[in-house]
């Protein structure tokens, strides 16, 4: 027993080193995370408009376009627990911000109905939850988790590994100021039908503990707004008509009192529903829910105009 | 709770240190007593709505091995078979029940309805539990080998639930026998450090294959079982041969690591594979694929029938197997598709059985170069070929897609998208690697054997080859995605 | 019958049956694992060249409690009393 403890432990020695040299060396590799937050590090006195999210806005707002000092902090597959995270690390010291924009996904309103939607030509991917904890708590500085998140060998469902051997371009993802381009040439065959939304068992209740947490996210960033005068703009981006199809006019609706709940505590607050916004071409989308190159452009120019008030 | 996941990490650390801890070394009762306990935790994790049905039927079966004992002391032979008939029943029953009512149910008023019969069949919501495949046949073994006089009925009946509920295998199986592992809980385990550090071995191996190459060619035979239609032939021919590939990686690699993990608590439980892409006819690969499975239904289904059909010759041998192979597919889930599967292989053991090679077992050689004999070679190649096609018709959701399947595969011409990236082509480059591993070990009961080799005599080397291991596991476990989002 | 004579009887029929070259020696304790040639099919084989023989009909229950030809030759004796 001991010879076989003594040899297991030191052989796990051995492998711990091996893992902490990896950790560590990936600390030097690129990636969007650590390249967004050394960005804010930078420019945190100039930006003036600062834009947070998941996919749907990462790959559907060209900031150069928005207008001068936005920076798109988005990246995909957040959570919302971490904008808001990033928020109160980074807002009570942005002097220059006016305005931050967020996104308001209809899939963040589920709440523990959805059903799976059988036009989605693609299963749900794997849970990202882990990873997104991971990437955050490793490269973005946010300490909302434990401290065993910090290890992307544990939590990361990423092949980080390819990080040693791809260039920084491919591994920083996004432009300078972060917006990462989707080519509309390059989607998939069956994109009308990637990323659509599941559906709602209407029979089902709200969890109130998920309806209370997604509030309590939104409610933080509008409390760090309201006291510098900087305007909240919630925005659900366009989508293709396959995703408006599927989408539960309940749930649209919930959606609305929940911003408006949102606005009568936070004036500052401003919300946009652009679910079924028009002037959206097929070339626009990358798939059922997120823009391409073009229509990233057009929803930049659309964001501009709301932040410089010329459409309410 | 998987078996290579933190969480089992977790519990299996705690159950190995109390297991041996020397209070619990006094008596094989207390050792047994912890595994009966920490199995139900774990049953209890995967399925604990289930943990009365386990329950359940273990005691059923005790009383009814130690009745059906009772009246074989007394002499009463009629009595004692209607005993151990009525047993079977029961665990038949329970399968039944549970894994195929829905499906005969269905078949039967389908089959009703196509000649006019008006049927409807509301599915019942019938949960099937985790494992009642594996324990329940554990349980009819009991039960059968009390009476053919093989063993006696377990006098203990902690030991008996700890047999039936063991953590490591319940699950997924292994299955073992009665007569093979109950005197196993008769002594006191202490840590047997050469059988420990097999054990570590074999799971370290288990995770690799199952982890690196099956999950990773699911990806590819995934994404070509969706869209058959388009595909070009030469990718789904890539397809239809890399998925045996990927279902032995992954099973063997999960039996690997239940067996692994008994061999750190002691118990050496039965072997699952013997290297099966090395057969060299139908015969042979059945000896080597799912040996728990296919030695439990070769000696309770098929040796029984072959005795009762001693007197039609050859042809009392083929009606055994081709009942045996259908059993055999069919046990694998409620579909059509698995009986079709069984009686695919069921046909192709005829010629076998009619030739009398059925039962030879040839010892594989080597030639000098330490290659297999070009004949060999070309036996296995054949046979491995026979097993991809059977293979399709397992895979598919129902037998007109494999129809499809196969339809496509020789009609679609060589243009379309390819499934298979870099990452792809490395991948199908492990599963290459694995075969010739497999050849390398043939002699091995798993392939981190390495005590013939003098180069893994030293400590150092054989760190650097499990480093190695795990480095890859490590780089080649997860998704090379370039974007990621939530889709729900 | 006595037990050598069963013995000698079975001798004959193994070699016959399982087309040995060599005669063999059996013994109460041999078993399949003993002779290459005796598999799963040749035992079908064996048993009712056996009963041919014999003049005898086992059970299915007694050909699959033996473990050995001993076993196997107390089944025997036990039908030809």
């Amino acid at each position: 027993m001991k010879k076989f403890l003594t040899i297991l432990g030191s052989f796990a020695v051995v492998l711990f080193l091996m893992c902490a040299v990896i950790e560590v060396a990936l600390l030097f590799r690129p990636n969007v995370y650590a390249y967004k937050r050394q960005y804010m590090d930078e420019h945190l006195h100039d930006i003036k408009i600062l834009l947070l999210g998941s996919s749907h806005i990462e790959e559907a707002v060209k900031p150069e376009l928005v207008g001068e000092g936005t920076f798109n902090l988005a990246i995909s597959a957040r959570l919302k627990e971490y904008d808001a995270a990033l928020a109160e690390m980074y807002v009570p010291r942005m002097d220059s911000l006016k305005v931050i924009v967020m996104a308001v996904d209809y899939t963040n309103f589920f709440f523990e109905r959805w059903i799976l939607n059988p036009a989605s030509s693609h299963h749900a991917p794997e849970s990202l939850v882990s990873s997104c904890r991971c990437m955050h708590t490793k490269y973005m500085g946010t300490r909302i988790d434990p401290f065993w998140y910090w290890s992307e060998i544990l939590n990361s469902r990423l092949n980080f590994m390819s990080r040693f051997w791809n260039n920084r371009q491919k591994l920083q993802e996004c432009d300078s100021l972060g917006y990462v381009s989707l080519d509309p040439a390059l989607r998939a065959s069956d994109w009308e039908y990637r990323a659509l939304p599941a559906l709602i068992d209407s029979t089902k209740a709200i969890d109130p503990q998920s309806y209370q947490e997604l509030y309590d996210s939104y409610a933080a960033v509008a409390r760090l707004a309201q006291p510098k005068g900087v305007r909240l703009i919630l925005v659900t981006p366009p989508v293709y008509k396959t995703y408006q199809q599927a989408v539960n006019p309940i749930v649209r609706q919930d959606m609305h009192d929940f911003c408006q709940k949102l606005h009568e505590a936070y004036p500052c607050v401003e919300y946009y529903d652009m679910l079924y916004e028009e002037g959206y071409l097929p070339e626009d989308f990358n798939d059922s829910s997120h823009l391409s190159d073009d229509g990233a452009v057009k929803f930049s120019h659309l964001l501009s105009e709301i932040i410089s008030r010329r459409r309410q | 709770m998987v078996v290579n996941s933190y969480s089992f990490l977790l519990f299996f650390t705690v159950v190995f240190i109390v297991y041996y801890l020397p209070v619990l070394r006094r008596t094989p009762r207390f050792q047994n007593a912890w595994l009966l306990l920490v199995s139900y935790v774990f049953y209890g994790f995967a399925d604990w709505q289930m943990i009365p049905l386990l329950l359940g039927s273990t005691l059923v079966f005790w009383f009814v091995g130690r009745w059906l004992r009772r009246e074989m002391d007394q002499g009463h032979r009629v009595a004692a078979s209607r005993i151990t008939t009525l047993g079977v029943v029961l665990g038949i029953g329970l399968l039944l029940w549970f894994k195929y009512l829905n499906f005969f149910a269905e078949s039967l008023s389908l089959l009703l309805n196509s000649i006019g019969l008006s049927v409807s069949w509301t599915t019942l919501n019938i949960v099937l539990p985790i494992g009642v495949s594996f324990f329940t046949f554990k349980l009819i073994s009991y039960v059968i080998e009390i009476h053919r006089e093989h063993i006696m009925p377990s006098s203990d009946f902690l030991e008996f639930a700890a047999y039936i509920a063991f953590f490591p295998t319940i699950l997924s199986g292994p299955i073992d026998r009665p007569d093979k592992f109950l005197p196993q809980m008769k002594t006191v385990h202490t840590l047997d450090y050469l059988l420990a550090a097999d054990g570590c071995r074999q799971i370290l191996w288990g995770m690799f294959t199952k982890m690196c190459i099956a999950d990773n060619l699911a990806i590819i035979t995934a994404s070509a079982w969706e869209s058959y239609e388009s595909l070009p032939s030469t990718m789904l021919l890539a397809a239809a041969l890399l998925y045996p590939v990927q279902l032995y990686a992954d099973f063997d690699g999960y039996s690997n690591m239940a067996i692994g993990v008994g061999k750190l608590l002691g118990y050496r439980v039965n072997r699952n594979f013997d290297h099966p892409f090395l057969a060299r006819n139908m015969a042979e690969y059945w000896r080597r694929w799912h040996i728990s499975l296919t030695g439990w239904i070769t000696d309770y289904v098929f040796m029984p029938l072959n005795i009762a059909f001693r007197n039609l010759d050859n042809w009392g041998v083929v009606m055994a197997a081709m009942i045996n192979l259908v059993l055999i597919g069919l046990w694998h889930g409620a579909n059509w598709t698995y009986g079709a599967f069984g009686f695919y292989h069921g046909l192709l053991f005829i010629p076998l059985i009619l030739s009398g090679a059925f039962a030879k077992k040839k010892k594989l050689k080597a030639n000098d170069l330490g290659l297999p004999h070009l004949k060999d070679f070309g036996w296995m190649l054949f046979t491995f070929c026979l097993v991809a096609v059977g293979h399709v018709i397992f895979r598919a959701a129902d037998i007109s897609e494999a129809f499809a399947f196969m339809e496509s595969l020789c009609t679609n011409g060589l243009s379309g998208a390819s499934i298979i990236d870099a990452y792809g082509m490395l991948y199908i480059l492990f599963a290459l690697a694995l075969i010739i591993i497999e050849w390398i070990q043939r002699q091995q009961e798993h392939a981190l054997q390495l005590q013939r080799f003098p180069l893994f005599s030293r400590r150092p080397v054989r760190f650097a080859l499990y480093l190695l291991i795990i480095l890859l596991i490590i780089t080649f476990t997860g998704r090379s995605q370039a974007f990621i989002y939530f889709q729900f | 019958m006595e037990r050598q004579e069963i013995f000698s009887a079975l001798q004959e029929i193994f070699m016959d049956v399982l087309d040995l070259e060599d005669e063999v020696e059996l013994t109460d304790e041999t078993s399949a694992n003993d002779i290459e040639e005796w598999d799963s099919l040749s035992h079908i084989q064996l048993i009712v060249a056996i009963e041919k023989r014999f003049g005898i009909k086992f059970t299915s229950l007694e050909i699959m409690k033996w473990r050995n030809v001993g076993e196997m030759v107390d089944s025997m004796q036990e039908k030809l009393k």
